[in-house]
């Protein structure tokens, strides 16, 4: 892989910490995570011409049912795969990391959009959420700790760390993220009081879900820095990366100006990307792709495959066809138009909600992603004060103790809500915010008539 | 229908799968659709106008051909599964399919799976713990052996098996000396039981009627994994079964609600699409559909639409059509493995003349103890077989082949010195 090897970025940083040792970092699963024994068969002689393969389980791509398979983009564009690639789309992966030309092509955009400094490698996956879920199995035993910010992404709550039984360790944050001198100071006192301590920081840094804020390049590396110090792992989960809408910038980002990531930092190699098309395309494709350390990617792609025999095939041909048909162009192309459908949902509702919300209500105008971070004021103890009233004028919003790192706690009011302006149209934003200003006033009027 | 489910799941589930359950936002979207709210702003959906696919269309190999264009369902291919259970009128289909198929005589229920083997991840994780033992063929699924059971710390019990399958009497015993010795009792067996991988054997229904009394005097879950179900050929290329004559399957006689049955696409339509369908007793239907879903998000859209729209063009009919064209490829294929081995292998291995699936079990005679005395040379001589790392004198031959008929005969012949 490319990227210089993390030695030689250690001395060069001074305070690097580059990992050597993947092993120590791995939980009693990702230990025992081996490659299958006949997968390992099936990866060494595919593409051996003129072998005859009894040994697989593969079906005969000529029993399959499809010969052709055409897509049309909304853009005009056409995609007709070819006879090889519509064998290809139907039978099992034949590699661990995903189907080669699209695992290829994932390299080379890690490559040209993040430079990663140190030693990685790339795996297609099957969309984030199987990623993350994968991941934190392969570093986190039950009863082991993760960092991440007080309020985060409520699947990774309800989904993942409650039924594996990894505890959440939620830390003060600000609109630029993670606040890294409440990190620190977080982890030296428990380091100090011989309490455990946690093996991951996960981040979601662009259009943070819920908070929506974005991570700016300093406040990164001092984020960085700090998980260096403390040898952390850090797992940016960055599903918005391409829907970024600053307030001011020249023209839209497209996909080559969307800033540095963690990954772009890594000096150590203890970074754990995961980007999905989820967003950027559609999620029911669900594919995506992890840069990691070699030797995690490695234990990754074993266990995605042992998991559920790797990515869909069928949506990885079609998605490498169009984006070989697109090339860069056209994908900066596409990052440009649905970055300018956001902006416009993002500004819709920021220009509505200072019109109707103001006063009864705080937010930030959101420069990434789908999500508006709202605190109720009016006297809102919780979301649930609210919950009748918003029924009744027919609006929802996500209650912000959902995305708490301890869950929805009945004594521990949550005045904040997490509004999603992205699957509505444009006039439902404009009503939705009416509705939500009318129940915060209808409320209001009721507390000051107790 | 029948009875719900005599299993006590509560009693059954890991501590992980007691700990499943609804996601928080689940609540919020039932509340939504209650009181017919539409400006919903709950959810992590992301806008459909950005969808890059405007339609998608096959054609099939008869030439058949059919688009899917409509915009609800153009949308809904690359959105998000908005339920646990996948796409709602391909669950539909399935579950309807299930309850023809197999007329199981008490409570069950049906959901969209992202192939069988993750359904498999998903039902041992809600009902084991590391070091928990399962039961299964003493030859068994080598990615179940090796991906899911190894890598999860579990133990496997073998049974034995003869022609037939499974042996109850071995099953019994294992379970009557473990109870006798104070070993915890296992609440899984494993059984793949047509066209069986890789001994290539189908369960007869009077074997099948035993083993499900033993499951029942010990209180197992059946996990009934029939990735070859449709590709059965019994009776030679005249009388092919189509749907209607597939034999009974353990979900057809499971009174309890102690099966989870796995249908899968893979070898009936195509593995890359990453589909099937999951049968079980809704307790545990239930909670396997909230792991699948928190898991990956369930099964992806476009082969859920691209599958649903060839049902549709398909009709019964046509299913039948196709199915019955599948069995003819794979009796076909078998027949010539089984000609070419009968010609070439008589008196240097034992083997039976496939019924179903694709695979040929070979037992290794001419005084070989070990299908690794063989291999590399069957290696080197450009033949791939498999032995999965068992200490045994058998290989497990695919009948499936990507250059036939003539190859069969040149590589079968057998090579000076490899099988003496």
């Amino acid at each position: 892989m490319s990227g210089s090897a993390p030695e030689a970025n250690g001395s060069c940083n001074g305070a690097g910490h580059a990992i050597t040792d993947i092993e120590k970092y791995l939980s009693t699963d990702g230990r025992a995570r081996q490659s299958g024994s006949l997968s390992k068969l099936i990866f060494k002689f595919t593409g051996i011409p003129d072998v005859v393969g009894f040994h697989g389980g593969l079906p005969t791509a000529e029993a399959f049912p499809f010969s052709g398979i055409k897509f049309s983009l909304v853009d005009g564009e056409q995609i007709s795969l070819s006879s090889d690639q519509v064998k290809a789309a139907q039978q099992y992966n034949v590699k661990g990391d995903g189907y080669p030309p699209l695992q290829t092509w994932a390299e080379e955009a890690v490559q040209k959009l993040h430079a990663p400094p140190a030693d990685h490698a790339v795996s297609i996956t099957t969309g984030s959420n199987h990623a993350l879920d994968i991941v934190l199995g392969l570093l986190l035993d039950r009863g082991d700790h993760v960092l991440t910010e007080e309020f985060t992404y409520p699947h990774m709550v309800d989904s993942i760390t409650g039924p594996r039984g990894y505890q959440l360790w939620g830390v003060s944050y600000d609109n630029h993220g993670i606040i890294p001198e409440a990190m620190d100071q977080s982890l030296k006192q428990a380091a100090a009081e011989k309490r455990p301590l946690p093996k991951v920081l996960y981040t979601v840094p662009i259009g943070q879900n819920p908070a929506s804020f974005c991570i700016p390049a300093q406040r990164r590396q001092e984020i960085y820095d700090v998980c260096s110090r403390h040898d952390l792992l850090i797992v940016e989960d960055d599903p918005y990366w391409a829907i970024q809408f600053p307030a001011h910038s020249d023209g839209e980002l497209g996909v080559h100006r969307l800033g540095e990531s963690f990954l772009s930092m890594d000096t150590d190699g203890r970074v754990v990307r995961l980007d999905s098309f989820a967003k950027m395309l559609a999620p029911g494709l669900r594919v995506g792709w992890l840069t990691a350390h070699p030797e995690l990617t490695a234990r990754f792609s074993y266990a995605m495959h042992g998991s559920c025999l790797g990515p869909n095939t069928f949506m990885q041909v079609v998605l490498h066809q169009m984006l070989m048909q697109w090339g860069w162009e056209g994908l900066d192309r596409h990052c440009k138009r649905i970055q300018g459908i956001y902006r416009r949902l993002a500004d819709t509702f920021h220009e509505t909600a200072q019109e109707e919300l103001t006063g009864l209500a705080e937010w930030e105008r959101p420069e990434a992603g789908m999500f508006v971070w709202l605190k109720f004021l009016a006297g809102v103890h919780d979301y649930d004060d609210l919950l009748n009233l918003m029924l009744e004028q027919k609006v929802t919003a996500a209650p912000g103790s959902i995305c708490h790192v301890e869950g929805p706690q009945p004594d521990v009011g949550c005045p904040w809500a997490r509004i999603c302006f992205a699957a509505v149209t444009q006039d439902q934003v404009k009503t939705g915010v009416q509705r939500l200003a009318k129940v915060l006033r209808k409320y209001q009027a009721a507390q000051q008539t107790r | 229908m029948g009875s719900v489910t005599a299993i006590d799941y509560d009693q059954l589930f890991s501590a992980s799968g007691r700990a499943r359950g609804p996601d928080a936002l689940a609540a919020m979207a039932h509340l939504s659709d209650t009181n017919n709210i539409q400006v919903r702003m709950h959810g992590g959906l992301p806008a459909a106008a950005n969808f890059p696919f405007e339609s998608f269309s096959y054609t099939l190999r008869n030439g058949q051909r059919s688009t899917v264009e409509e915009a609800s369902k153009v949308s809904m291919a690359q959105q998000y599964n908005l339920t646990l259970t996948g796409h709602p009128d391909l669950r539909h289909w399935m579950r309807q399919h299930v309850l023809n198929q197999h007329r199981p005589p008490s409570q069950h229920d049906t959901y969209v799976s992202s192939g069988t083997n993750h359904a498999l991840e998903v039902v041992t994780a809600l009902m084991m713990e590391r070091g928990d033992p399962i039961l299964c063929e003493e030859f068994s699924y080598f990615y179940m052996l090796d991906s899911v059971i190894t890598a999860a710390g579990y133990k496997v019990l073998p049974v034995a098996m003869d022609e037939y399958g499974m042996k109850p009497e071995h099953l019994s015993k294992i379970l009557q000396q473990r109870s006798e010795l104070g070993m915890n009792i296992p609440r899984l067996l494993y059984t793949v039981p047509v066209g069986q991988n890789p001994t290539g054997t189908t369960v007869p229904l009077e074997r099948r009627r035993q083993l499900y009394k033993v499951a029942q005097e010990w209180n197992l879950i059946i996990i009934e994994d029939d990735a070859y179900y449709y590709l059965q050929y019994p009776n030679g290329a005249d009388k092919l079964p189509g749907t209607h004559a597939l034999g009974a399957s353990y979900l057809s006689m499971d009174t309890d609600g102690r099966v989870v049955r796995m249908d899968s696409c893979s070898k009936l339509l195509a593995p890359g699409l990453r589909l099937g369908w999951v049968t079980a007793a809704p307790p545990l239907l239930e909670k396997m559909a909230m792991h699948t879903h928190a898991s990956l998000n369930g099964p992806n859209g476009i082969c859920q639409a691209l599958l649903m729209e060839l049902l549709d063009q398909w009709g019964e009919a046509g299913f039948e059509k196709y199915v019955l064209s599948m069995q003819a490829e794979y009796q076909r294929r078998a027949a010539i493995l089984h000609a070419a081995v009968e010609k070439e292998l008589t008196g240097l291995v034992e083997w039976r003349r496939p019924t179903a699936g694709m695979f040929m079990w070979l037992k290794l005679l001419a005084g070989v103890r070990d299908a690794d005395e063989v291999l590399p040379q069957l290696a080197e001589d450009g033949v791939m077989a498999s032995d999965g790392d068992m200490q045994l004198a058998a290989i497990r031959l695919t009948v499936i082949l990507h250059n036939y008929p003539e190859r069969h005969h040149n590589i079968l012949k057998p090579q000076p010195g490899l099988l003496l």
